[in-house]
């Protein structure tokens, strides 16, 4: 494109945006599904844009659909390994030498298997043979330590006016974003592929503590992070939703840099991933870019499909945790995955049961009996790509017992499969959904997260839009319809948190 | 390539970045060649671009408007501040401001009542909500444009008129109890409510927690006064964001909140600060495998000379990947996942500089030792060149941010106003970072980063540990104990059904009775009474005085007592009293007057006269002090009960309610004995009473006149 094409569109843009702030009519958010743009490259990575001109700011939000459950048995959290790998930089950033250190980071690599193939003996291992493979283990990481310009990738982000560096691993995906002045788009573009193409998992031996402190930190430190992590796990007994996407601490222990860089290749590709930008960013550059940058990422095979289908819970399932803390409550019930067409109607479900302080359960539990110091319930996790959780949490007041407040949530939530919900709440409900996704729009990172969401789970971002025609259609049948469904006791996984006496 | 915008529609002005944009940013890092320096010595400058207009207006009342358009969306945001919170609270009703901040919307008001509320708001997808900060309280709407008339009544109602009901206290209270029991289930919340303490002083209304008793002397009326006092339109700033015209916004806000009386509020002085001593804290915490560790030390507030170089140093020392303790703790070490040291800049007071780390028990002393090094350094060692420059290129590259949504640029404005700061802080602050050298960030360090008095905080479990906290080298940790201190005085007590209300009148109508009738309780319209109060243990040993009471109805009283040290003399009306010693004379009025006459309502003739001010509850029968006796609680406002236990004649046997001791509140309980008929009424002539379950005194009734007649002047302000 000539550079006078491009002042010209540039130009133009500049007018449209000085009209849109010269106070014209209210704003449909309605027109945003017409607003964004949609680039494909060759290698099937799909850029989603929203071009927004008032701030010379843009964010950003890259989405893989690669998570926990696409992990191998006995190596748990891999994947939120490799996420934080990819903050570690690249063949060409983040290194001091990097011909020598790829070389120490493979001498490293096969001493660190030495290593674990004489710890694994157990008893049998040979002592002095293992003092002197961590000795030599430990001078090697030391030699590729020295090779390291540490932390030069979010130096560079931060110091390019990055703001908001982070990510995030769940069960269904890693997630990476951040924002940046729009001036810096080329770096971005740079930075953001090369994480992707040319990763080196440097510093991997070091970054395995980190996660051990963040798995303290999240699970084992807390006492609903222990609660937490127990109770999913005995929600699902054959799929992987029932595995902890921080990795078990043994799994972690055991982890080797080969394995990430193993999930990495077999996992990562561009027909795996899209990435949304939001901001004043321009579509002509950012597709000329895209092409240069983000066209070299290998398509890749992407993620087996999981192939274990989560067996019809048969019984009641109960996780109690005996301790010094207060009492805490999570109920589970199995509900199809977010596409299915009953979804809509769990949706409001949720909602009416439990969301805000009208809802059923704050009504009753929190407000009138005084049962709760706080109840709620949702649907969303662990997460959207395959089969759910409807979720009800509830703490007790003080001096409650925790068998009295689990009886009130059932008689709450078995209610509405016997007498339903009033028209009245449901159009609540859509009301509150709507104005809900309407304030969801706010702010470039939001937009950004929820049009790769809509992309990679509902399989096209249009659907973002289309959500709402679905949540009009639900009719106050179909939620009691499938609150009958739910609200069994053979479908329930109970996780609490009984207090020891004399705590 | 440049796009700047010279016209305005709105008036909004243009902000020129260029001046500070950085063309040339130092390349990739020391090895990397090629492709990273070559696009990033190729990026353009930051173009300009127009910042919304924001409008202020003040009100004939004295209410500030912050008002700024956005259309991208129809939503419309309200933000109310106001010069209210929780150092504003007396101390023995710790919890009462946060009450307010929680019961003025959950209670609503007459006209839109909590409930009803609710319901309201979220079947519109609208919100209203308040809050209470340490010096500042907050009022919020946000909904969507075709609501925002409806919502807005609602806003204004529940600011200028909330009602406060009773049943929304009480479910507060519950709440706030619950949250007490709970809150030393976390290690988290411990170590950051802790070290606040540290930081300013356990007592310190910036710090000071609630709790069972302060709660417990909370009561609806303190709810109304407070907003009474200090909901004023010219104690509040008042931002709106969003879809909407500024001038017929200016014209609603206007109607809604003109007709608001201003009022003049006298805001005592601020609590005083003294710099945090040296000190090294730890708490147990059994269940847990990482120790979280708070140290620092009162920081600034943003008037403070040493802001900007402080700023600059935030980023290097502990602010995101690039900072050093970032580096050091995490990347280098991999103690930590979480780390971080922050100068805060406080808005009203003082903030702290804290630093945090989350590590292993076995790595506890060794992160802090290497914090202690990492702060000890930045006073001796000046940052270097490049560390420097790469602070203050993010620091003026990232400074774009701070424009990217409309409502936050208003509030911005509007909490520069409220604060105290000047108008123009953000126009010169890129100026002000980019002028900072290395040596104005060791004299800054110097000045204010203090390794050598600071308090540092462990919440882990020693035993775990990799050294002793004492081999940090400041003496032996001193133990925290964060048991729950348990409320002095509370009772399971039964619903005030009517079945519940009618059995418990039952009972004290039969007491009544035991006691020689209503009529004959009536006409007691005088009484004079003389004794020995024996106490026995006081700071000097046992002790007894002389003690001769006089009552003219229920509302004068005269009190003499005869001691060894000198004569006493009390003297209460409604409206005043006067205390008399050897010391001199003092008026009593206010709370102090207010308690002594509650001590006076726990006597059984006052309270037997006057059961209709008291909701009576029926408990389960208890052997009380020897006799089988049927309990019954007379309940009075907020947290004013006595529990009588009735004697197998009906008589009150004993009593056991809060009271007054000499430092603080304390459970009295009384037991009554030695009955006698007396003009009709049956008064106890013996009282033995303890407090906290300790025996305290014993006073012995030797005359008792009923109906005597008393002269006025015994009950007028005593003569010098």
């Amino acid at each position: 494109m000539s550079l006078r094409t491009g002042l010209a569109l540039r130009a133009a843009a500049a007018l449209l945006a000085l009209l849109a702030l010269g106070g014209q009519a209210s704003a449909s958010y309605e027109e945003l599904a017409n607003e964004v743009q949609e680039i494909v490259l060759d290698n099937g990575l799909k850029i989603l844009l929203l071009e927004r001109h008032d701030v010379p700011v843009f964010s950003f939000w890259t989405y893989v659909g690669v998570g926990g459950v696409d992990e191998d048995n006995g190596r748990s959290g891999i994947a939120h390994m490799f996420e934080h790998m990819a903050f570690k930089g690249t063949r060409e950033i983040g290194s001091l030498d990097i011909k020598r250190e790829l070389k120490a980071l493979e001498a490293l690599e096969e001493a660190y298997a030495a290593l674990q193939a004489e710890k694994l003996k157990g008893d049998a291992a040979d002592s002095a043979r293992l003092a002197s493979l961590q000795a030599h283990f430990e001078a090697l990481e030391a030699e590729a330590a020295s090779l390291v310009d540490t932390n030069a990738f979010g130096k560079l982000v931060e110091a390019h006016g990055g703001v908001g560096l982070n990510a995030m691993t769940s069960w269904d995906a890693t997630q990476y974003f951040y924002s940046l002045p729009s001036n810096k788009l080329e770096l971005w573009c740079l930075l953001e592929s090369d994480r992707f193409i040319n990763p080196v998992l440097r510093e991997f031996y070091k970054e395995k503590n980190v996660i051990l402190e963040e798995r303290n930190m999240r699970t084992e430190s807390q006492p609903q992070g222990r609660l937490f992590e127990q109770w999913v796990c005995t929600a699902y007994i054959g799929h992987p939703y029932g595995r902890p996407p921080i990795g078990y601490r043994s799994d972690i222990e055991l982890w080797s840099r080969r394995d990430a860089e193993d999930f990495y290749k077999r996992n990562y590709g561009a027909r795996n991933m899209v990435i949304a930008v939001v901001g004043d960013v321009y579509r002509a550059e950012l597709e000329s870019l895209a092409k240069k940058y983000f066209g070299q990422i290998p398509p890749g095979p992407g993620p087996q499909a999981i192939r274990t289908v989560e067996p019809q819970q048969l019984g009641e399932r109960r996780v109690v945790i005996e301790e010094a803390t207060q009492p805490f409550m999570f109920i589970g019930y199995h509900v199809p995955a977010r596409r299915h067409a009953d979804r809509p109607a769990i949706g409001a479900l949720a909602s009416i049961l439990g969301e805000g302080r009208s809802s059923r359960l704050y009504s009753r539990l929190v407000k009138a009996d005084q049962l709760a110091l706080w109840s709620g319930a949702f649907d969303g996790l662990p997460g959207d790509r395959y089969p759910a959780l409807l979720t009800l949490i509830a703490l007790p007041n003080k001096d409650v017992k925790v068998e009295d407040l689990e009886a009130a949530v059932y008689a709450e939530a078995e209610r509405i499969a016997t007498e339903g919900v009033t028209e009245s709440e449901l159009a609540g409900y859509k009301t509150r959904a709507r104005a809900q996704f309407i304030q969801g729009l706010d702010g470039n990172e939001n937009m950004a997260g929820q049009l790769c969401w809509a992309q990679m789970i509902l399989g096209d971002w249009r659907e973002l839009f289309k959500q709402l025609d679905a949540i009009a259609a639900v009719t106050a049948a179909d939620v009691q319809r499938v609150a009958g469904e739910i609200f069994r006791k053979s479908n329930r996984t109970v996780g609490l948190i009984q207090t020891t006496a004399g705590s | 390539m440049t796009t700047t915008i010279k016209r305005t529609l709105t008036g909004a002005r243009p902000l020129l970045l260029a001046l500070f944009a950085v063309a040339l940013l130092p390349g990739a890092g020391a090895a990397a060649k090629g492709r990273y320096d070559k696009v990033i010595g190729g990026l353009p400058a930051l173009r300009d671009f127009q910042v919304p207009a924001v409008v202020r207006e003040e009100l004939p009342n004295g209410m500030v408007l912050y008002l700024v358009e956005d259309h991208d969306l129809p939503t419309v945001r309200l933000s109310a501040m106001i010069r209210a919170g929780r150092i504003y609270e007396p101390g023995a009703k710790t919890g009462l401001a946060d009450l307010v901040g929680e019961v003025m919307r959950t209670g609503g008001t007459e006209r839109y009542p909590g409930d009803k509320l609710d319901e309201l708001l979220e079947n519109m997808g609208a919100s209203v909500e308040t809050g209470m900060d340490e010096a500042s309280a907050s009022a919020s709407l946000r909904c969507l444009t075709e609501n925002f008339d409806e919502v807005l009544a609602i806003f204004v109602d529940v600011l200028r008129h909330p009602a406060f009901p009773q049943e929304k206290l009480d479910l507060a209270l519950t709440q706030a109890k619950s949250g007490i029991s709970r809150r030393n289930d976390d290690a988290s919340g411990i170590a950051n409510r802790e070290i606040q303490k540290l930081y300013y002083g356990a007592t310190s209304p910036y710090a000071r927690q609630p709790e069972y008793d302060t709660l417990a002397a909370i009561a609806q009326p303190d709810l109304v006064e407070f907003h009474k006092y200090f909901y004023h339109p010219n104690n509040l700033i008042l931002i709106a964001g969003g879809d909407f015209e500024t001038a017929a916004m200016k014209a609603k806000l206007a109607a809604a909140f003109g007709d608001w009386p201003r009022a003049e509020t006298f805001f005592p002085p601020d609590p005083l600060l003294s710099e945090t001593p040296m000190s090294v804290n730890y708490i147990e915490k059994a269940d847990v495998n990482q120790s979280k560790i708070r140290m620092g030390h009162l920081g600034i507030r943003w008037d403070d000379e040493y802001l900007f170089p402080l700023s600059v140093l935030n980023e290097i020392l502990g602010g995101g990947f690039s900072s050093r303790l970032f580096t050091e703790v995490r990347s280098k070490r991999e103690l930590a996942y979480g780390v971080w040291a922050w100068m805060i800049t406080g808005n009203h007071h003082r903030m702290p500089f804290t630093v945090g780390v989350d590590t292993k028990s076995e790595s506890t002393v060794e992160a802090i030792q290497l914090i202690m090094k990492e702060l000890e350094r930045v006073r001796v060692e000046p940052v270097t060149v490049e560390e420097l420059r790469r602070a203050k290129e993010g620091l003026k590259n990232s400074f774009v941010f701070n424009f990217s949504n409309p409502f936050s640029i208003a509030s911005r404005k509007a909490s520069y106003e409220f604060w105290g700061r000047p108008a123009d802080f953000l126009d010169t602050y890129l100026a002000k970072v980019d002028a900072v050298t290395a040596a104005d960030i060791l004299a800054a360090a110097q000045a204010r980063i203090h390794p050598d008095e600071m308090a540092i905080l462990v919440v882990g479990k020693a035993e775990d540990f990799d050294a002793p906290l004492s081999s940090l080298g400041f003496g032996e940790a001193s133990v925290i104990d964060i048991a729950i201190p348990e409320p002095k005085f509370e009772l399971a007590l039964p619903a005030e059904t009517p079945e519940n209300l009618a059995a418990g009148r039952a009972l004290m109508d039969k007491a009544v009775a035991a006691h020689g009738g209503a009529r004959a309780l009536a006409a007691v319209k005088s009484l004079r009474m003389a004794g020995d109060f024996a106490i026995k243990e006081s700071g000097m040993g046992p002790l007894t005085f002389g003690v001769v009471q006089q009552r003219l109805g229920d509302d004068r009283l005269r009190l003499e007592t005869t001691t060894p040290f000198g004569n006493m003399l009390q003297v209460l009306t409604p409206e005043v009293g006067w205390m008399k010693s050897p010391r001199g004379k003092q008026k009593i009025e206010g709370d102090d007057l207010a308690q002594m006459w509650r001590s006076e309502r726990s006597d059984v003739l006052y309270l037997l006269r006057h059961l209709d001010d008291y909701r009576a509850l029926p408990m389960a029968s208890e052997s009380c002090a020897g006799q089988e006796c049927a309990v019954v609680y007379l309940k009075g406002a907020g947290d004013e009960g006595y529990k009588l236990c009735l004697g197998p004649e009906g008589r009150i046997h004993a009593m056991e309610y809060k009271d007054q001791g000499q430092s603080g509140p304390v459970i009295n309980f009384t037991v009554l004995s030695e009955y006698q008929a007396t003009g009709g009424v049956q008064l106890p002539r013996k009282f033995v009473i303890s407090q906290d379950g300790k025996e305290f005194a014993t006073m012995t009734v030797k005359e008792m006149a009923v109906n005597p007649t008393l002269a006025a002047a015994l009950f007028e302000e005593p003569a010098d």
